[in-house]
């Protein structure tokens, strides 16, 4: 394959990218990621959680599954995932950031949230990211989905519903190979991740050429 | 509590009206029901099911918990819940009834993709401890109600949908709005 672009986001950055179809891109991480995708022809077509779920059939985003546009249309597949076995991806959770970690803050949930109810807040997080890296393309924060939040490893109770954050991450960065379906802008947030031990790291992204 | 507004819906038709902040929404149904919120003063602010789930931790909507907004904010909480040890509410899947709850909320200008994943009462699913999802429909013998306190000023939109593999039964559902 040949290697197209190669980019580090920082912790608590975004980036963004245009994919042509066929291409895929690498993300090389031990963090978690908030991760987008758009249709590049019509915006509007973004990924949604609720019919990625149902043509899996399944809560999470596994190695095979394909991320769906809210009218169906396929965006872009996983065909390679180093955290298999270790954890999963979720598809429950929206993205953090300063309204969010500022509630949490004041119903002193903090806690049970973030494992943790002493710390710092961070002034942004991955909605701030987000909607930074998706301004140049016209995108506001309303019409950014909620995310696939790629490592944040869950422990769901299935009788109770009861969400569990955990702590859960690679101990050395691995890869997720994701390719395109269709000509795709994608973007993503290297979450501050303020459940893990790390507190958020860089994340390694690269587009390659099959 | 007054009723200010009570409505028969058949299956296969929606309901769209204004809930204001403190009033009671109640629907009383055995059928599946596709629900939309919208803050009125600026319907750019939505019900969403994730921050949904992120609020209450919790993937089943259930008494106490909270409905949240795209924005971070709240918009319902969920008084009382006659589903309960009976099925559980969906928070996982798409519309069932799309073009038609598209021409429900007609007035709020949306296309099929802004309009926001809907929460699905009644919708029983069976999710395994490995994540598999089955539709598991599950309806009460009799309709149930579930009541929904309006946190702010809103519109509120639903489908009553109609048989289908995911709903164990179509019939018609009773809406009302009450003033404590």
């Amino acid at each position: 394959m040949q290697k197209i672009r190669h980019d580090i986001a920082a912790r608590n950055t975004g980036w963004a990218a245009e994919l042509q179809a066929g291409q895929i891109l690498r993300l090389t991480a031990r963090t978690i990621i908030d991760f987008v995708a758009f249709d590049r022809l019509d915006y509007a077509e973004a990924f949604d959680q609720a019919p990625t779920k149902e043509l899996s059939g399944c809560l999470y985003f596994k190695r095979g599954h394909t991320l769906l546009s809210r009218t169906g249309a396929p965006l872009i597949t996983l065909i390679a995932d180093g955290f298999e076995g270790f954890g999963t991806h979720d598809l429950q959770f929206g993205m953090c950031g300063r309204d969010r970690h500022n509630r949490a803050a004041e119903e002193g949930r903090l806690d049970e949230y973030l494992h943790g109810s002493v710390m710092e807040l961070p002034d942004h997080g991955c909605a701030e990211n987000l909607t930074r890296a998706l301004k140049p393309y016209g995108i506001k924060y309303e019409n950014i989905p909620s995310p696939v939040n790629l490592f944040q490893n869950m422990d769901i109770n299935q009788a109770t519903g009861r969400m569990t954050r955990t702590q859960v991450r690679p101990d050395a960065p691995v890869d997720l190979d994701l390719r395109a379906d269709c000509d795709l802008l994608v973007a993503f947030s290297a979450c501050p991740d303020k459940a893990s031990k790390t507190k958020g790291l860089e994340v390694g992204a690269t587009i390659f050429q099959p | 509590m007054t009723i200010i507004r009570e409505d028969i819906v058949a299956p296969n038709k929606g309901w769209i009206a204004d809930v204001d902040k403190g009033q009671v929404l109640r629907i009383t149904a055995k059928s599946v029901i596709d629900f939309n919120a919208f803050k009125r003063d600026d319907p750019r602010e939505y019900f969403d099911t994730a921050r949904t789930r992120i609020y209450n931790l919790n993937m089943y909507p259930s008494k106490g918990h909270r409905l949240f907004s795209k924005q971070n904010n709240p918009m319902m909480r969920i008084l009382e819940d006659g589903f309960a040890g009976i099925g559980l509410h969906d928070l996982q899947s798409s519309h069932g009834c799309l073009e038609a709850m598209l021409q429900i909320l007609s007035p709020l200008n949306m296309s099929a993709e802004s309009l926001p994943d809907p929460m699905g009462l009644f919708r029983n699913l069976n999710i395994s401890q490995k994540g598999r999802i089955r539709p598991a429909p599950k309806g009460p013998p009799e309709p149930v109600s579930i009541d929904l306190e309006a946190e702010i000023n809103l519109i509120c939109g639903l489908m009553n949908c109609p048989a289908s593999e995911t709903s164990a039964a179509g019939a018609p559902c009773t809406i009302t709005i009450l003033q404590p």
